[in-house]
């Protein structure tokens, strides 16, 4: 067997695959919020009458404002990405910032509405739950299941984006490899995509 | 330029009796949107966006068929 000479490590960085990579987890992640929306669609056509009167229960204030929060938050990580391809490391440190307060007032609002239902004595296997019909409980359930993965995509989201942060502080992301970042954007908009048809399903439902 | 798709995605629907076509009509626009551009699909080459439009197919067939199950149950 020939030796080959020693390449060096930078050689073998592949951004193109890095980036497919990250669309096909993306894939994944559309088809299991995909299959949740099914089974809710299902019910919904099932008991139109108690998923809307479930409805009723949402604050579509807090909804909306949450709709807007992630929605200007992608827009500031497409920003942060934009920066730093374009060398303007502090200004994509600061966009990655914002992105994460934005992530974390989504969070502040999510804790003030299941809190509201928690204190109504609604939570998942609580007595309450128990007692529901059949129409309110699968609303309920579906509601705190759906909209309780989505905070953990959140979560998820808003740690990958720190480590986007640390990243770019320490030089590791620039100008010439990027990759990272873009990959966590591409996340965090996965995260708002899926809110998007959360809101109006849950919330707005006539 | 993103600005003006942030006010454009941004519709409120505070005003009820929407029925849950034109809601998911107008989802679909703001998540097509957020594809195109935020996510660069836009710019992107071609494979990439084949793969995302096939998953999307793939979803809506099968959201047909369960439903047809559903339907002659």
């Amino acid at each position: 067997m020939i030796m080959s000479e020693k390449h060096h490590v930078e050689e073998h960085r592949d951004d193109d695959a890095k980036k497919l990579g990250m669309w096909l987890f993306i894939f994944t992640e559309l088809l299991l919020f995909g299959g949740l929306f099914l089974v809710y669609s299902i019910y919904r056509a099932k008991f139109p009458a108690d998923f809307h009167a479930g409805s009723l229960e949402l604050s579509v204030t807090i909804g909306a404002i949450n709709t807007i929060v992630l929605l200007f938050s992608s827009m500031t990580v497409a920003m942060a990405l934009t920066a730093i391809q374009k060398g303007n490391k502090k200004l994509s440190l600061i966009m990655i910032s914002i992105t994460l307060l934005m992530a974390f007032v989504f969070l502040v609002n999510k804790y003030f509405e299941w809190g509201h239902k928690f204190e109504m004595g609604l939570y998942p296997g609580s007595a309450l739950m128990q007692h529901l019909d059949r129409g309110f409980l699968l609303y309920f359930s579906l509601y705190f299941f759906m909209t309780g993965l989505h905070a953990l995509h959140i979560i998820v989201g808003m740690v990958l984006l720190f480590i986007c942060l640390f990243k770019v502080k320490s030089g590791n992301v620039h100008t010439e490899n990027y990759t990272f970042l873009e990959n966590g954007a591409l996340y965090w908009h996965l995260v708002d995509l899926i809110w998007i048809f959360l809101f109006p399903l849950m919330y707005l439902i006539s | 330029m993103t600005m003006t798709f942030l006010t454009i995605t941004v519709t409120s629907f505070n005003l009820g009796v929407f029925s849950v076509t034109v809601a998911l009509l107008i989802a679909g626009f703001k998540g097509f949107m957020v594809l195109s551009y935020f996510m660069h699909l836009k710019y992107e080459n071609l494979l990439l966006r084949i793969l995302v439009g096939m998953i999307f197919v793939l979803f809506a067939l099968i959201v047909l068929i369960t439903f047809i199950d559903y339907a002659y149950r």
